[in-house]
């Protein structure tokens, strides 16, 4: 093969390689994928009836029922229904454009409604394994993401996603893995890693059902890999669009909140 | 360090003691009455409150207590009715503060045994193995903090 057709092979063959990476990187990329898990469609407002059940290293449980108004996912209002000793107990979080929150607390007891502080975002909430910012919305843009690979999980196929925050210390952990399956845009499982880069948490979604057209996660758990406390998370009654009033989404409400809860 | 705070628990309590000398009233509540406590939570987290809610339902379901809350520890005089008891659960400190007007020994057996009740309840909610929010129960006679603080509720009028 003469010289000139040797190097017009080689150079034929490295496009075809330039080519083939870059079809694959295009077909979708980590922040993509985050994207499209907030994009998801949301109802205009909900209301639900939850059950939480804690239980620690010994085996022992307790079981907290709430019912909690929404409205899209910027306001949440929640009060407990059980045990009696934080019965009328309402909380009440209001997302911000700027991923802060405005958090509330009625404690029937004492008769306060009291404002909380912002850092609680990262404390457990109400005694569970999940922190707020488990469970509300993060900042996507404080996140570096790399698809680590993909899988088929329970027949559906997932893309598991390494999500590493610019600053640790503000998300609480290190950087989080989560499973997201690529038809309804859901988490069905996610790992979160302490500062140490050790394994903290597991929290797996294992249901996930449509009401009305809108997919939500209706039972999950979270467990502490390294206190051994778990908390489930069951929704047992879902439903949407049905006009929750702004009212319900004040602090003065609150304490009005147990008397807004339908009869069962 | 130890024998420093030793000897401001010893002034603080001394004058407390000297303090409230010529108030014998204070604190006195006939046996069958409700003890008037207020609780103030100068708390913020989700935790540490739903902890006090814990704590003043667990008070008010033995039915001998009247509770009412502040979220600051007052500055100003009370103009009201003093308490018989203060429980102080502060934000900077992991401990919780029971307020007498004066030192176990110098109080009513009524307020004694009232006190002891706090007491039980108070260990058992922030020492206990469950609770949300772990803290350490102190009471006049055993820390600075609450010491100085019964001086300064009882020269307003709040215990």
């Amino acid at each position: 093969m003469k010289n000139g057709q040797r190097l017009m092979w080689i150079m034929t063959l490295i496009g075809m390689i330039a080519l083939s990476v870059t079809a694959l990187a295009g077909d979708i990329t980590g922040r993509q994928i985050i994207d499209n898990v907030n994009n998801a469609p949301v109802a205009d407002d909900a209301r639900l009836l939850m059950t939480m059940t804690l239980i620690n290293s010994q085996g022992q449980s307790i079981d907290r029922q709430m019912w909690s108004w929404k409205q899209g996912t910027a306001k949440t209002a929640l009060v407990f229904l059980a045990p009696d000793d934080i019965k009328g107990t309402a909380f009440l979080t209001i997302e911000l454009p700027d991923y802060s929150s405005d958090m509330w607390l009625y404690l029937p007891s004492l008769g306060l409604t009291k404002h909380i502080a912002a850092d609680s975002k990262t404390q457990n909430f109400m005694g569970s394994d999940f922190t707020y910012d488990d469970m509300g919305h993060r900042d996507m843009d404080d996140y570096d993401y790399e698809i680590l690979r993909e899988e088929t999980c329970d027949g559906n196929h997932v893309y598991v996603l390494k999500a590493t925050p610019h600053e640790p210390q503000e998300g609480g952990y290190s950087h989080m893995i989560s499973w997201i399956r690529d038809d309804i845009w859901k988490p069905v499982k996610v790992e979160y890693y302490d500062f140490s880069g050790v394994l903290e948490k597991i929290q797996t979604n294992s249901k996930i059902e449509e009401t009305d057209g809108y997919w939500a996660v209706t039972d999950m758990d979270m467990e502490n890999v390294q206190t051994n406390h778990k908390t489930i998370v069951t929704m047992t009654k879902i439903e949407v669009n049905i006009g929750v009033p702004a009212v319900v989404f004040t602090s003065d409400r609150l304490p009005k909140l147990l008397s807004l809860v339908p009869q069962q | 360090m130890k024998l420093q705070r030793t000897l401001l628990i010893t002034v603080a309590l001394l004058a407390l003691t000297l303090g409230n000398v010529g108030v014998g009233a204070l604190g006195e509540m006939a046996p069958s009455e409700q003890v008037s406590l207020l609780v103030i939570d100068e708390t913020e987290g989700i935790q540490s409150s739903l902890q006090i809610e814990l704590f003043a339902r667990a008070l008010v379901d033995t039915g001998k207590f009247r509770i009412q809350a502040l979220m600051d520890i007052p500055v100003e005089k009370n103009m009201a009715e003093a308490y018989n008891i203060v429980v102080i659960i502060p934000s900077m400190v992991d401990q919780v503060w029971i307020v007498t007007p004066d030192v176990p020994s110098q109080l009513t057996p009524a307020l004694v045994q009232a006190l002891h009740m706090v007491k039980s309840i108070t260990d058992k909610m922030y020492e206990g193995e469950r609770t949300l929010d772990p803290r350490a129960v102190v009471g006049v006679a055993e820390d600075l903090f609450p010491a100085v603080y019964s001086g300064f509720l009882v020269r307003n009028g709040w215990l």
